[in-house]
């Protein structure tokens, strides 16, 4: 066995919204309902982009799944975190006060 | 029964030899449902749309594997290759129409946009396809690894089915698979993968089947939901007594099927009915006697032959 080497990484290049739009790509309904056999490679390429800008437009308005969010670590405590810290007791000698 | 299932035996014929994970795991979970299932080869009249979809995606990313390593392809030119695979296979072709799913999880719609989605994100992979000793490089590999035990005909059980990829992570080796499900993927989704009847089947077969010493499964799991798919990585490891402990139980089971095939006796696990998102066969075995059973299995079920050792990529839409 060896590590494969002949996979060399593609730059990473993603299509933004204007791609898409400066592309003017055949409606998906449209495409999504024809014979894929008829299909042109112009037809895929709409397809990947339709997709990737789908994705690209997701990316800018989702919030993070609720594990995956880092904490701030100088953000004030929830409600809910105040209530799980420990409870102090307070013992006051009031004796030399004379009560 | 649905024509000849070559993983069945010479001598007994609802005896199976070539026993694949699924077949397994569905004798583990009751007798019954699995001699309805894979003995009788019988499944509900609706498709599995989860069987489908994950058939789908596991056939794309391994077109998109060998067109990258074989064909040297890049990336953009691999996807498109696997877009257009993906669009032709959702195709029904007696019907002239698109393959329609009927769940607004998984159709042909999220299938496409999960392909690109899943190999866009993994392009620049830090997981890498191992090579073979025979220079092959390690994707699509079926196997068939001898348990151990022999039945009662004298013929000897064998473990059967076919791993996605083995990659390198790390410097240790791995089983590569993927996973679909609808829910939100965190820890506790990888934790059900220990103990796994499925994950420990595919490590063995990277050790004894391919002679690389695996260390377990590295899963890619994709959540398929309607406006979005996303996708997490998870370790599933496996230790050297982990996998002897899992060896000696399989005698265990292979021995009750042994038993089960023998006397054409297969007991119900009642208490596995409403589990794994409800028995689809309750309707036979809630039939108040045999007679009726009977006439529930050959009128509401239809015919399909599990063979673990025929290609069972051969998805028709």
């Amino acid at each position: 066995m060896s590590e494969q080497d002949t996979y060399p990484p593609a730059s990473r290049l993603l299509p933004t919204s204007d791609a898409l739009q400066e592309a003017q790509p055949s409606s998906m309904q449209e495409l999504f309902s024809r014979n894929p056999e008829y299909m042109t490679e112009r037809n895929i390429d709409d397809i990947v982009l339709h997709m990737r800008d789908l994705r690209v437009r997701l990316e800018a308005t989702a919030t993070p799944p609720r594990h995956t969010r880092v904490k701030d670590p100088n953000a004030p405590p929830t409600s809910r975190a105040r209530s799980r810290a420990p409870r102090i007791n307070l013992e006051v000698d009031l004796s030399e006060l004379g009560l | 029964m649905p024509g000849l299932n070559t993983s069945f035996s010479q001598v007994l014929p609802t005896l199976q030899i070539y026993v694949d994970a699924s077949s397994l795991t569905d004798f583990k979970i009751c007798p019954r449902r699995y001699y309805y299932s894979m003995v009788l080869g019988k499944q509900p009249m609706a498709e599995s749309i989860h069987l489908t979809f994950g058939t789908l995606l596991h056939k794309a990313a391994e077109l998109y594997h060998i067109s990258r390593f074989t064909h040297q392809k890049g990336h953009e030119s691999a996807l498109r290759q696997v877009t257009r695979w993906a669009m032709e296979a959702t195709w029904d072709k007696q019907a002239n129409r698109p393959w329609t799913s009927g769940d607004k999880y998984k159709n042909r719609f999220t299938l496409i946009r999960t392909v690109v989605w899943y190999l866009d994100k993994y392009q620049e992979d830090e997981l890498r396809t191992a090579i073979l000793a025979d220079g092959r490089p390690a994707v699509e590999l079926p196997f068939t690894i001898d348990s151990g035990y022999t039945a009662f005909t004298g013929e000897d059980f064998v473990l059967c089915g076919k791993i996605d990829r083995i990659v390198t992570f790390k410097s240790d080796y791995y089983v590569s698979d993927i996973k679909t499900t609808q829910s939100t993927i965190g820890d506790y989704y990888f934790k059900k993968y220990t103990p796994d009847n499925q994950v420990t089947i595919y490590n063995l077969a990277g050790n004894k089947g391919f002679g690389v010493a695996t260390q377990g499964l590295i899963i890619d799991a994709c959540q398929i939901a309607i406006e979005f798919s996303r996708f997490e990585r998870g370790l599933i490891e496996r230790t050297e007594p982990q996998m002897i402990e899992w060896q000696e139980e399989l005698g265990y089971w292979l021995m009750n099927m042994n038993q089960c095939a023998e006397n054409n006796h297969w007991p119900r696990n009642d208490s596995a009915c409403s589990m794994y998102g409800g028995c689809p066969f309750r309707p036979v075995c809630s039939q108040p006697n045999p007679t009726a059973a009977a006439k529930i299995v050959d009128g509401a079920y239809r015919d399909r032959l599990w063979d673990p050792l025929k290609n069972r990529y051969s998805f028709a839409a």
